[in-house]
């Protein structure tokens, strides 16, 4: 028969200390997401980060249409579907009316940086307090691999296929440095899962990110850069190095603007 | 399985028996054979096993050396489908 | 409280827009989500004063597509939640409409309906009827739309909207036009109120319980028929028990003007010179357009002569009335578009017409 477990608490000793298990918010199934796909990555780094501050039970989380449609199968959280593009909107409304609860959006980059972009700039204009999960990987990958608003120059997807021509398709869109220009906006950071140590940051990240609501009432965005390995014709590692080695170039990682750690930014220079 | 292993792929030990400390609680079930894990893996100690095909009908990924295995949790930051449990090996047990 | 001026029988003068508004206020609404468009501005800037007031929600969003998604989020936090908007707004709301009527959320949506098609004019009409009627955004779905022809009336099935919409889970519109969202007309200021929102399927926090999640995607076909044949037996529902109409003079009527809103009042006046005139006319006044008073009509129809339609456009709900009337008698129609308002003698002018053709016709007594 085949082995369903590797390992396990027979084959531990018992008194072993545990240095990581799966967070309590992530639901007991497996996921639709490709192999590799870095969906899996930021929603089990939501599920830590939620888990650590405790804000699981007065979660309200809005689930954006891409691959993560699905979301609220995988987190054990109250959920509301959006229209795509529409997730800031429903999130104001839930806030609006929920002054107690944590309110989350979660969007890829069609849903935030095309459809979306009425919504989420009026949200942080607003000041809405939220927090916006953005999941980059440059592509849309529900509906195939056609380019994104954040599809880098050069590169081949199934509506660019001789790679993305500045000429006709434009430049990729910096959608959070154009936020973090907004007063209303306490914290706008870019961070990437392209390996552990990139994960560990990213995780501070959205860590921080939380606090901003918690603490502050103001309006937060994480963008995570990630990968599409199907999407971009890659193997997951193949993706993971092109990830860690390419995009970056476009998109810089770090801190754009924490509003309440620097009341003074300098414009949009990450840190 | 009739498939010849990739020679990225070793061939795993037999288990030791009795208490070997096994620092990793895998989900096979849950792998995806991404070997995001794999390649995160400082001493290199975790590989596909091309002799099962898990639920989802992948190679899943095991831990082929116990004992190099530092449960620094790596493979577990890395993991999109969260299928490790890591433990800390206690002092008193014998490498 | 109401700065509305006063008469001697403690009612007050208050402009359409308002009311619909204040009556919104007294009956609950916990957020109201709008952008200004002509002619309903009113009613936003009414409920810019009084919800802050309030200590209740209020934000004039990005867009008419913001405000209706901004409901859709306060509705499935449990909120009793008003949108209003124009024609033009409504259309942008289409996409929410389909996504809130799939995911079962209540919310009230107010059109106070200008000229078109496009942007149209900013002149009263009634040319949404299809938009509100027939589905509106995409899929198989209905909503209740009601349609006040008076101030007090859009008063009352403000409320009325309110408690539909949460009973069956579902939008709901109220329809009404330019020159009621206007007027101004003296009112009752003792306004319904309603117990608040309760139920156990509206997100709050998964605290002690399992999650809930509110959508509308169900992937597997064999799970969206299941979903579909849900709805389809809530509206048939909604269609045995809240049909609302009115019937004036039809005891002995041989002609019916049917007609909804303005256009009814404008039909009163044309019904009473008609009856000085010697002909026997009546009035059908649908309220709710859907679901619309079909067996109404079927069962007028094979003792008159004539039915009348009058709208304010180009010939819409008068599909309805036809497919009601199933051929048992002759339809006429006349309607009036792009913001023009047809006066009692023109109505009564199809009156006659409808009349003189259909002198011939033996109808029972």
């Amino acid at each position: 028969m085949t082995p369903t477990r590797d390992g396990g608490p027979t084959t531990g000793l018992p008194e072993a200390r545990v240095v990581y298990r799966r967070p309590d918010l992530l639901s007991d199934v497996s996921t639709h997401y490709c192999p590799g796909c870095g969906h899996g990555i930021v929603h089990r780094l939501l599920a830590e980060v939620l888990g650590d501050l405790g804000l699981g039970p007065r979660t309200i989380a809005v689930a954006p249409v891409g691959c993560a449609v699905l979301a609220y199968d995988y987190l054990r959280l109250d959920f509301v579907e959006a229209p795509h593009g529409r997730a800031p909107a429903v999130a104001t409304g839930v806030r609006r009316v929920r002054p107690d609860a944590f309110v989350l959006a979660y969007q890829g980059d069609g849903d935030l940086a095309a459809i979306g972009t009425a919504e989420i700039v009026h949200a942080a204009a607003r000041g809405e307090a939220i927090t916006v999960i953005f999941v980059n990987n440059g592509i849309y990958g529900m509906t195939g691999g056609q380019m994104a608003p954040t599809t880098l120059l050069g590169q081949r997807t199934t509506s660019t296929p001789g790679g993305r021509d500045a000429r006709t398709a434009g430049y990729p869109l910096p959608i959070t440095e154009m936020l973090a220009l907004l007063p209303g906006v306490g914290y706008a950071a870019r961070g990437s899962i392209a390996d552990p140590s990139s994960v560990g940051k990213a995780k501070a990240l959205i860590r921080r990110a939380c606090e901003v609501q918690v603490a502050e009432g103001a309006f937060a965005i994480v963008e995570i850069l990630s990968t599409c390995p199907i999407g971009w014709g890659m193997t997951p590692r193949e993706a993971a190095r092109h990830l860690a080695d390419d995009v970056p170039a476009t998109y810089p990682l770090g801190v754009m603007v924490d509003r309440f750690r620097d009341p003074a930014p300098a414009g949009g220079t990450p840190r | 399985m009739a498939v010849a292993a990739p020679a990225s792929r070793v061939p795993l030990p037999a288990r030791a028996h009795g208490h070997a400390f096994h620092p990793l609680d895998i989900e096979l079930d849950r792998c995806k054979g991404c070997e995001l894990c794999v390649g995160a893996c400082p001493p290199a100690v975790l590989a596909l096993d091309p002799g099962i095909v898990n639920r989802l009908g992948h190679h899943p990924v095991r831990l082929i050396d116990p004992a190099r295995c530092t449960s620094c949790a790596l493979c577990a930051r890395i993991c999109p489908d969260a299928v490790f449990t890591v433990y800390a090996r206690p002092r008193e047990t014998a490498r | 409280m109401m700065t509305a001026p006063t008469l001697p029988d403690e009612r007050v003068l208050m402009k359409g827009n308002e009311a619909i508004a204040e009556a919104a206020i007294q009956a609950g609404c916990d957020a109201y989500f709008g952008y200004p468009i002509t002619p309903q501005a009113e009613l936003l800037e009414w409920m810019a004063r009084r919800m802050p007031e309030l200590g209740r929600a209020f934000v004039q969003a990005e867009s008419e597509l913001g405000a209706i998604t901004m409901a859709l989020g306060a509705s499935a936090a449990g909120a009793r939640v008003l949108v209003s908007s124009s024609s033009p707004g409504m259309s942008l709301m289409a996409e929410a409409m389909s996504y809130m009527a799939g995911s079962e959320l209540p919310v009230l949506v107010v059109n106070v309906m200008r000229g078109g098609p496009g942007l149209g004019s900013i002149g009263p009409a009634q040319s949404d009827y299809f938009q509100a009627t027939k589905g509106h955004g995409h899929g198989d779905y209905r909503v209740p739309v009601l349609a006040p022809s008076s101030n007090a009336e859009a008063i009352a099935l403000v409320a009325d909207g309110f408690d539909l919409a949460e009973r069956y889970r579902t939008p709901v519109i109220l329809l009404a036009d330019g020159i009621l969202g206007q007027a101004m007309e003296p009112v009752d200021p003792h306004f319904r109120s309603l117990p608040p929102r309760h139920d156990d399927w509206s997100l709050s926090g998964a605290d002690g319980r399992p999650p809930r999640v509110v959508r509308s995607l169900h992937l597997r076909p064999e799970d969206l028929e299941v979903h579909n044949d849900h709805l389809g037996a809530k509206y048939r529902e909604i269609a045995a028990h809240e049909v609302r109409w009115v019937g004036e003079r039809l005891d002995d009527a041989e002609i019916a003007v049917v007609a909804y809103g303005t256009a009814a009042r404008v039909a009163r006046t044309a019904i009473a010179r008609a009856r000085e005139a010697g002909l026997a006319v009546g009035l059908v006044r649908p309220i709710s357009l859907w679901p619309f008073p079909s067996a109404v009509l079927a069962r007028l129809a094979p003792r008159l002569r004539a039915l009348v339609v009058v709208e304010l456009s180009a010939g819409q709900m008068v599909e309805d009335v036809r497919l009601a009337v199933g051929g048992l008698a002759p339809v006429f129609f006349h309607g009036r578009t792009g913001g023009m308002v047809p006066a009692p003698d023109e109505v009564l002018g199809a009156i006659r017409r409808a009349s003189a053709v259909t002198a011939d016709r033996e109808v029972p007594s």
